[in-house]
């Protein structure tokens, strides 16, 4: 089953709210929103993507034909694909394991490396404690983390630990959060590992 | 545009300045500026008032005080005219809550409606606060929640719930009054209001004007409630993405998410006064502020790197 949503010369917020509405009717299978500017454009993959839909946007002279797929719960169009088993991971240390720390750092850029070729990825990987450094300058798996976080894996860093470890300024990848929202994450009914 | 000058003309456009000022004698100079919007809410009534607040907002981000206003509309004569009387009290409303008199005005035929006002106002020749005026290692402070931009996109899609309108129309009529008296009887380095070009580029004609850069810390920023959502669900102006193109290559963002930069470049309307301050003056302007209900948040500070907005969260 296929819906077309024709958007052509509407201007914002018209193609997000006639698109919102024609997912909200269909009940799976794909939508085409057509759209003739780039501000519709973005405007309507970031809707999809707020809906954890798969997007994608095929380009014919100065139209954009965007297929949402509402099947798949799958945000963002680069290939790599997000599991929804494990939907959150919690980091409480900058290593894998309890151990020798030489192991524990090599495992743990092994855990990253491989979850980026991995079909399966989590929604969100949350840090705290010690965790906080593997998000930071100098932390051994940056671009690993930067890779999952482009595939749509929300990347948190606790601001309190952050603070302690005076690390606020040197935070490369993702947004800072507080315990009121990492306990949320927790509890809401997802499934959670905590390494 | 050809650059206009006169030793009377102390302040023109060379400054991406909020309105130009005029000298008349030793103690007393002109400020003038025109503004005019399409609605961006239902009721014609606030439209007026938000149009009026707006437009008034370039004189107080001068540090002047306005005097006399005239206004400026276009009409479609087809629609009921009840509607053109509600956005003209509105806006007379407003006036009259700034102490500025309204002189006269203008309107011409139009599909669709649009209104401002023309203000004069007036400034000590020594007392113009400008873009230009800024140093190094100063505090900035913001005297209202962003957010305008795209909470007006979520309402014209009729997404947007009664309280939140209500916070929205609040923002918007606010006038910039209180903030420019306490910031020009604390006095401050600079100071512009926050309008068309969206935070980050408010603060970058003050980096450019003032040859300094700033840093500034986005969890400090204050938003309007449900921005962050709408701001990730897409419901966002162009304007913004147009505001992000021209200042890609001056802004630096740091670990900031894209609901976070898009709001950063959200046109505002009616928006707030962007205020750079000493930081020995820091805690008072802050007192002021408060004890005349005006809640200033303090967002960054400027640096010596011209040429650079860093935004850390």
């Amino acid at each position: 089953m296929r819906d077309t949503v024709d958007a052509r010369g509407m201007d914002c917020p018209q193609p997000v709210i006639i698109t919102k509405n024609a997912l909200e009717k269909i009940s799976d299978g794909e939508l085409v929103t057509i759209v003739d500017n780039e501000v519709a454009r973005d405007n309507v993959i970031k809707l999809a993507k707020s809906m954890s839909m798969k997007v994608t946007v095929d380009q014919q002279q100065d139209e954009y034909y965007i297929r949402i797929n509402k099947d798949e719960s799958l945000p963002l169009s680069s290939g790599l694909d997000v599991d929804d088993k494990v939907a959150v991971v919690l980091f409480g240390n900058n290593v894998l394991g309890t151990g020798n720390e030489e192991l524990g750092e090599t495992l743990i850029k092994s855990f990253f490396y491989t979850m980026v070729e991995s079909d399966r990825k989590p929604k969100i990987l949350m840090f705290i404690n010690k965790g906080v450094y593997l998000t930071c300058e100098e932390s051994p798996v940056l671009a690993q983390l930067m890779a999952l976080k482009e595939a749509g894996v929300d990347i948190l860093s606790c601001g309190t630990c952050l603070d302690y470890y005076h690390l606020k300024d040197k935070l490369c990848v993702g947004d800072i959060t507080n315990m009121y929202t990492i306990l949320e994450n927790l509890m809401n009914g997802e499934r959670v590992l905590t390494l | 545009m050809p650059q206009v000058q006169d030793p009377k003309l102390l302040v023109s456009g060379s400054t991406m300045d909020d309105a130009g000022v005029y000298q008349i004698n030793e103690e007393q100079a002109l400020v003038q500026t025109v503004d005019f919007l399409t609605p961006m809410v239902d009721d014609p009534y606030v439209f007026g008032q938000v149009a009026a607040a707006n437009a008034l907002s370039d004189v107080y981000a001068m540090g002047g005080k306005p005097l006399t206003a005239l206004n400026i509309s276009a009409f479609d004569l087809d629609m009921d005219t009840v509607i053109l009387q509600k956005i003209l009290a509105g806006g007379a409303a407003t006036l009259q809550e700034a102490g500025c008199l309204l002189v006269g005005g203008h309107t011409i035929q139009d599909k669709e409606p649009k209104y401002g006002l023309a203000v004069t106002g007036i400034v000590h020749p020594k007392e113009i606060i400008t873009n230009a005026g800024a140093a190094p290692n100063a505090a900035l402070l913001l005297t209202k929640p962003l957010g305008s931009g795209i909470l007006s996109t979520a309402l014209k899609g009729d997404l947007l719930q009664e309280n939140a309108l209500e916070e929205l129309t609040q923002v918007m009529t606010t006038l910039n009054h209180q903030a420019s008296e306490v910031m020009q009887r604390i006095g401050v380095l600079a100071a512009t209001d926050v309008t068309g070009f969206g935070l980050l580029g408010h603060a970058w004609e003050i980096c450019a004007s003032s040859d300094v850069g700033m840093e500034l810390y986005f969890n400090k920023i204050p938003l309007m409630s449900g921005v962050v959502d709408f701001a990730n669900m897409g419901v966002i102006p162009g304007g913004a993405y147009t505001n992000r193109r021209y200042l890609e290559d001056k802004v630096i963002f740091n670990g900031i998410s894209e609901a976070g930069q898009i709001i950063m470049t959200d046109p505002q309307t009616s928006g707030g006064l962007l205020i750079v301050v000493e930081e020995k003056k820091l805690n008072s302007l802050v007192n002021e502020l408060r004890l005349k209900g005006v809640e200033g948040a303090v967002i960054g500070k400027t640096t010596d790197k011209p040429g650079v907005i860093n935004v850390i969260s």
